[in-house]
């Protein structure tokens, strides 16, 4: 038994170690240094500066501590929305005051509990601007539970103003500090980080002042700024991918979860906000492709919120079918994102509308 | 549970030091205890199944053997084969005949419908059911003493190393260890633990790997056509290969280190230079459950040619519907019976390449046994017979323009077309440990991986181990992926 034990402790331990230590110090996703990373960032926007080279930070934690830092208390703007969001700055508000409080997978319960926060941080916008997809409000659309960062705030805010809806159960994240602890044996955080060492990132975020972000990057305003590799993808290949993410399964709308959403819009309606809703395309292939497979969904859920937005006198934006606004396939990153150009196309094409 | 988890990770550890650490007495009880924790982490409710054939597989195997009468032994063997199969006619196989049934109905335009059953499939129902069989069988057949023990008879059906994915263990080869008192061995726990890492890393390395691209194809068979659809078909080939031997290995090396010997599995089938050779070579422990108890009963080849190749096809048509209720299995297991009957005309006829001498030859042979293997796994795999043929169809579409495309040098061509829209790491590495696990496949030659390594020098053999481990943790695939063969 000795033997056997020595041999296995002879082979594994130096593994072992190498996991931990990599994993530890690496730490590519922050589990480790999470707290101080995002501080580091916050800090850098909220003093008016933008900040470059941030990777896989928790976007909730940051707004959570942006909003807390920033001293905006009657922004013009507000967006709140998933990052099909993230980009609108001042490239589409020009030298209005905004806040960007786009995160990504944002679902129904990541507005709540932002409006939360600012509800809390007595931050009363002029103006909002929800973007509303589909998974916004469909079943399952809190699968990945991101939200639970901000989970007290989503507490709050339904209890003062959605009290006549039913309430969700939390989880309580126990799972949190023993997610924590298994990062650091983990061999899939393991592989990620020496991908993170070979690709030749650093985790060190750059105060660059009023500069255009080079990398991954946040604005002063907290919209998100994407390297030039990432804004010239090529066409084909993206595409390609677009299609085949036209089977991704689009569940039918939660009624739960829309009257989430309506409350939200009366709280903003009491608060004197003034609402807009913004739907950005989807890539064609995507948009073909979806309405395809599952009966004009996308067509569907449109239709929906621009009922919905007639019957409430709520100005509305945008479309999913990017022809509608005649962009095309060069207009996109990817299959969720299309490019600041053809935000601004859309703003501009509702703005001709309008006039 | 999965092999490829957590959970197991803790689990194995424990059931094998607990049961080295408690006396031999208690031990079948350990091993049934964790047996029931592990098959209950899928799906609790299913252990009633498995109790229900236990029980009366138990009871027939001791009435066989009380009954001298042979008309009254066949019909308690009948009774319990009907028992067994009934369990899995109604689990596996209703919902298949009911909707075949309501197709039939449908064009014959008569009213009504047999409603289908909302049932799950229990995981490795097959296995444990032709494991219970195959002991009333040989008690029947007076080769296997009857077990009085209620315990060590569940133990035999559900010892959790093979429960769930075999290899279908008979009942001479495992009974009697579960009395015997075993003694921790270093030799036992060194190859079991080998045979283990060499199974994760056929299972996390390769084909949770190949899974990507073969998936990409199997599952979108409209969107793709040529070279894509031969590179999914051919990783598709290796994927199952390493899916199902993996779990074999990780199966016989758990057991071996509790001092158990289960029967191989596996012996490098895709260096077969025949059809019946790698039968010979893939599942052998049901190939010879059918040779055994339904081929050789049938008259095996000791009967007239027409009869003959009749029982083969037989054979290889319960093959295939042993693995699913579905027409792309009995295609499947058709095709191979087929490939038995041509193989054996054909040796009647030019005996010379029965046997070849040369290199050249062998090459070509086993490339040829690969090719017809590979074209019936496109039924296998396809979801529907309509889907496999239009793979066939499809696989010979635009070869020579895809070429050029690949050549031309654009990224957008390579990744669709050679790289099944996986990443250029994905394709490469995949690649890269084929060949490695191929090599080692060669240099094996007649040994089992673990007396293969255990054979070379200390120097080498420790620089694999630590190759093995380093490749598992930076290259495997853990997602959790279930084994292929769980769904049968």
């Amino acid at each position: 038994m000795k033997k056997i034990l020595h041999k296995i402790f002879i082979l594994f331990i130096p593994f072992a170690i190498i996991i931990i230590a990599t994993n530890y110090l690496v730490d590519p996703a922050n589990v480790f240094s999470e707290d101080e990373y995002i501080d580091k960032i916050a800090n850098i926007i909220a003093s008016g500066n933008n900040a470059d080279n941030i990777v896989n930070c928790n976007e909730r934690l940051l707004q959570k501590k942006y909003l807390q830092k920033v001293k905006v208390n009657n922004p013009d703007v507000v967006i709140l929305g998933s990052s099909r969001v993230m980009e609108i700055g001042s490239n589409i508000y020009g030298n209005k005051k905004i806040l960007n409080a786009g995160v990504s997978h944002a679902n129904i319960n990541d507005l709540i509990a932002l409006a939360g926060l600012m509800d809390e941080l007595k931050i009363i916008p002029k103006e909002v601007v929800i973007n509303i997809d589909p998974f916004l409000i469909c079943k399952n659309s809190d699968a990945t539970g991101e939200w639970l960062t901000l989970k007290e705030y989503y507490r709050k805010f339904t209890i003062a103003y959605c009290s006549n809806l039913i309430k969700k159960n939390i989880v309580e994240e126990e799972g949190d500090k023993r997610k924590k602890y298994y990062s650091l044996i983990a061999f899939d955080y393991f592989q990620k980080s020496i991908e993170f060492l070979y690709k030749g990132n650093t985790k060190s975020v750059i105060n660059i002042g009023k500069n255009i972000p080079q990398k991954f990057g946040r604005y002063a305003n907290g919209s998100i700024a994407y390297p030039y590799k990432y804004q010239h993808p090529d066409t084909l290949i993206t595409a390609n991918v677009a299609k085949g993410m036209g089977k991704l399964i689009v569940s039918e709308i939660d009624n739960d979860n829309f009257l989430l959403l309506k409350c939200l819009l009366d709280y903003f309606k009491k608060k004197g906000t003034s609402v807009t809703l913004l739907m950005l395309p989807y890539h064609p292939d995507f948009y073909a492709s979806v309405n395809q497979i599952q009966k004009n969904i996308l067509i569907t859920y449109e239709a929906f919120y621009k009922n919905f937005a007639q019957e409430n006198n709520i100005e509305i934006i945008g479309s999913y079918d990017a022809k509608r606004e005649g962009l095309n396939n060069v207009d996109f990153y990817d299959t969720y994102h299309c490019n600041g150009n053809a935000i601004k196309i859309i703003f501009e094409n509702y703005n001709k509308k309008v006039k | 549970m999965l092999f490829n988890s957590l959970e197991f990770a803790l689990f194995f550890p424990t059931v094998t030091i607990l049961f080295f650490l408690i006396p031999h007495k208690f031990r079948w009880l350990l091993l049934l205890l964790a047996s029931c924790f592990f098959y209950m982490f899928f799906k609790p409710i299913y252990i009633l199944i498995l109790i229900l054939t236990i029980v009366i597989d138990y009871f027939a195997g001791i009435w066989i053997a009380k009954t001298e009468n042979i008309r009254n032994r066949k019909r308690l063997l009948l009774l319990s084969i009907i028992a067994n199969v009934g369990v899995l006619v109604v689990f596996k196989y209703f919902n298949f005949l009911v909707e075949n049934i309501n197709v039939v109905m449908n064009t014959l335009h008569t009213t009504g419908r047999i409603p289908i059953l909302n049932i799950v499939l229990p995981i490795g129902l097959s296995f444990h059911t032709f494991q219970a069989m195959s002991y009333t069988i040989e008690v029947y057949r007076g080769n296997q003493k009857a077990e009085k023990h209620f315990g060590i008879y569940a133990l035999y059906v559900m010892f959790y190393p093979q429960l769930v994915a075999g290899p279908i263990e008979r009942p001479q080869n495992i009974l009697h260890q579960f009395y015997e008192e075993k003694k921790i061995k270093y030799e036992n726990i060194r190859s079991g633990l080998i045979l283990m890492a060499w199974g994760f890393f056929k299972k996390c390395v390769i084909a949770d790997r190949l899974a990507m691209f073969v998936g990409n194809v199997y599952g979108n068979v409209n969107e793709h056509h040529g070279i894509p659809v031969i590179i999914a078909t051919v990783f598709f080939a290796v994927q199952i290969f390493c899916d199902f031997s993996g779990y074999s290995d990780i199966a016989i090396g758990s057991a071996r280190c509790m001092g158990f010997d289960l029967m191989n599995n596996f012996d490098r089938p895709y260096l077969s230079t025949s059809i019946s050779e790698f039968w010979r070579r893939w599942h052998i422990s049901l190939s010879t459950w059918f040779r055994d108890y339904v081929y050789i009963p049938l008259g095996g080849n000791r009967v007239n040619k027409k009869r003959w190749y009749l029982n083969l096809m037989l054979v290889f048509l319960l093959s295939g519907i042993w693995h699913g209720a579905n027409w792309t299995f009995m295609i499947w297991g058709l095709l191979h019976g087929g490939y038995l009957i041509v193989e054996n005309i054909l040796y009647e006829k030019l005996p010379s390449i029965q046997n070849p001498i040369s290199k050249f030859a062998i090459i070509i042979k086993r490339g040829s046994v690969f090719f017809l293997v590979c074209l019936a796994w496109v039924f296998f795999r396809a979801q529907t017979t309509a889907d496999a043929f239009h793979i066939i169809k499809s696989a010979i579409v635009g070869i020579p323009q895809q070429i050029k495309e690949i050549f031309s040098n654009t990224l957008n061509a390579r990744l669709h077309i050679l790289y099944v829209n996986q990443s250029v790491f994905n394709f490469i590495v995949a690649i890269i440990f084929i060949l490695i696990m191929t090599m080692i496949h060669y240099e094996q030659k007649n040994k089992s991986f673990d007396q293969w390594l255990i054979s070379k020098k200390t120097s080498t053999r420790w620089f694999i181990y630590y190759l093995l481990v380093a490749a598992f943790i930076c290259f495997g695939v853990f997602n959790r992926t279930d084994f292929i063969y769980f769904q049968f």
